[in-house]
């Protein structure tokens, strides 16, 4: 034992005592904690209210956790994925809810000459990862429950079917701008190809050698005007601007959008069929 | 060997003093060696024996940890690497792996107060060492043993305690 000494007659007995194991510091009890297995660690909660929430995985705030499963499970594994050199490559995030935040995709371009089909399902991403011109052989795309705050262009020189279905709020913003890149019926009026010069045509360019191509809006009827549109596309003559093969339009919507008339009074002027349905 | 060094007392709160190496408990314990810095102007003038209060910690609990502290840095100066074992961590293979389990092989409050006097005087080993002794002591239980051993109180009311099983439910 250690050289201890009275120098005054002292009281043996420990002042007050310990107060147990509750009289610890949150702190430290989080640090006891962080030696017992996670689910052991989260039992601890039931003992009483003093220990709600004092497991270490907790103190981990959602958020946290949520970029620590983003980072993990959707980055690493979509660009190890990638670099496998896969041929067809689908992410789709099952369980999702309408509000909660989505799995989110890092703002890196894709570099695959390889990948040939690629599907994003309630995957959150950023204008980088749509800009395909490093995947030359890409050719088929869907967007499922997407949302395009965050992105005005996708290009791609090889895309040839294009299936999108947009959430909330996309469709009167990003999606219309994706009909103009599509059409940029402000410019199209002359004859000369916009194509070369504008780019807002980038994704026209890889749509006029596109045979099938779908814009559809979900969750559309909070703002009441649920929409969907199919292009269907033939080998006529058009302004270069809009895809050669464009032949007919439908639309599926509940009420329609002024911006949306002005694109189908452009197409039309174009010869293009369109099928207006009201939905309920 | 102690004697040619310089030593400090240690005042516990009950009023008992205990002497330990100078360069012992500054390598142990942060706080201590803190305390020692501020001292050391005034000191260089007098022969005085420093002695520095210990507010936090009784006699009993502050014997245990210059017991544990001088254990370690003898033990440590015998293997050649004096500082090694603050770095060693608790369960590592060493050879104070024995002393450290039959140390903290105490009762539920000697421990805790361990663990006080540990995060008090900033002594990292010790006080990873108490802490995984506590955990030790949770490990394997039901809710009803480690409340039972550790004198907790559920104080949950009923709709609460379905609440906090829902929540975790996953653990159970």
């Amino acid at each position: 034992m250690p050289r201890g000494r009275t120098v005054k007659g002292a009281v043996q007995q420990p002042a007050g005592g310990s107060g147990g194991i509750e009289s610890l510091p949150d702190g430290v009890l989080e640090h006891i904690l962080g030696f017992l297995p996670s689910a052991e660690a989260v039992r601890t909660s039931m003992l009483a209210r003093r220990w709600r929430h004092r497991d270490p995985d907790q103190q981990l705030s959602v958020e946290d956790l949520w970029s620590l499963v983003n980072h993990l499970l959707v980055n690493l594994w979509f660009r190890h994925v990638v670099t496998c050199k896969v041929h067809v490559l689908s992410l789709v995030m099952f369980g999702h809810s309408a509000g909660e935040p989505r799995l989110e995709l890092d703002n890196l371009p894709l570099i695959s000459q390889h990948l040939r089909w690629l599907e994003l399902t309630a995957v959150q991403v950023h204008k980088s990862l749509l800009i395909f011109s490093n995947c030359p052989a890409l050719d088929h795309l869907k967007i499922v429950d997407y949302k395009l705050s965050s992105v005005n262009k996708i290009v791609s020189e090889s895309l040839k079917h294009i299936y999108l279905v947009l959430s909330v709020g996309c469709w009167t913003t990003a999606l219309m701008q994706i009909i103009f890149w599509t059409c940029d019926y402000e410019s199209c009026d002359s004859s000369d190809s916009t194509a070369n010069g504008s780019i807002n045509c980038v994704l026209l360019r890889g749509l006029s050698e596109a045979n099938s191509l779908a814009l559809k809006s979900v969750y559309g009827m909070w703002f009441g005007d649920k929409v969907q549109i199919k292009l269907r596309v033939s080998s006529m003559k058009r302004a270069t601007a809009i895809s050669e093969h464009l032949k007919k339009v439908e639309i599926k919507c509940q009420k329609v959008h002024d911006t949306v008339l002005k694109v189908l009074k452009f197409l039309c002027a174009f010869n293009i069929w369109f099928v207006v349905e009201m939905i309920r | 060997m102690a004697s040619e060094k310089k030593v400090v007392f240690l005042r516990s709160s009950d009023g008992e003093a205990f002497e330990v190496s100078e360069e012992v408990i500054s390598a142990a314990s942060v706080t201590i060696k803190g305390m020692i810095d501020e001292e050391s102007p005034s000191r260089a003038d007098t022969a005085a024996t420093t002695t520095l209060a210990i507010p936090n910690v009784t006699a009993a609990t502050l014997s245990r940890v210059l017991h544990y502290v001088n254990k370690h840095f003898d033990a440590a100066a015998v293997v050649g690497r004096p500082d090694d074992y603050i770095f060693c961590a608790p369960g590592d293979e060493h050879p104070l792996a024995r002393f450290d389990d039959d140390f903290v092989d105490v009762d539920n409050d000697t421990l805790i107060d361990l663990v006080h006097a540990a995060e008090y005087l900033h002594i990292k080993k010790l006080f990873d060492l108490t802490c995984k002794a506590v955990a030790d002591k949770l490990k394997g239980r039901t809710i009803d043993q480690i409340r039972e051993t550790f004198g907790i109180v559920n104080d949950y009311t009923v709709e609460e305690e379905v609440e906090v099983y829902r929540e975790n439910s996953w653990a159970f």
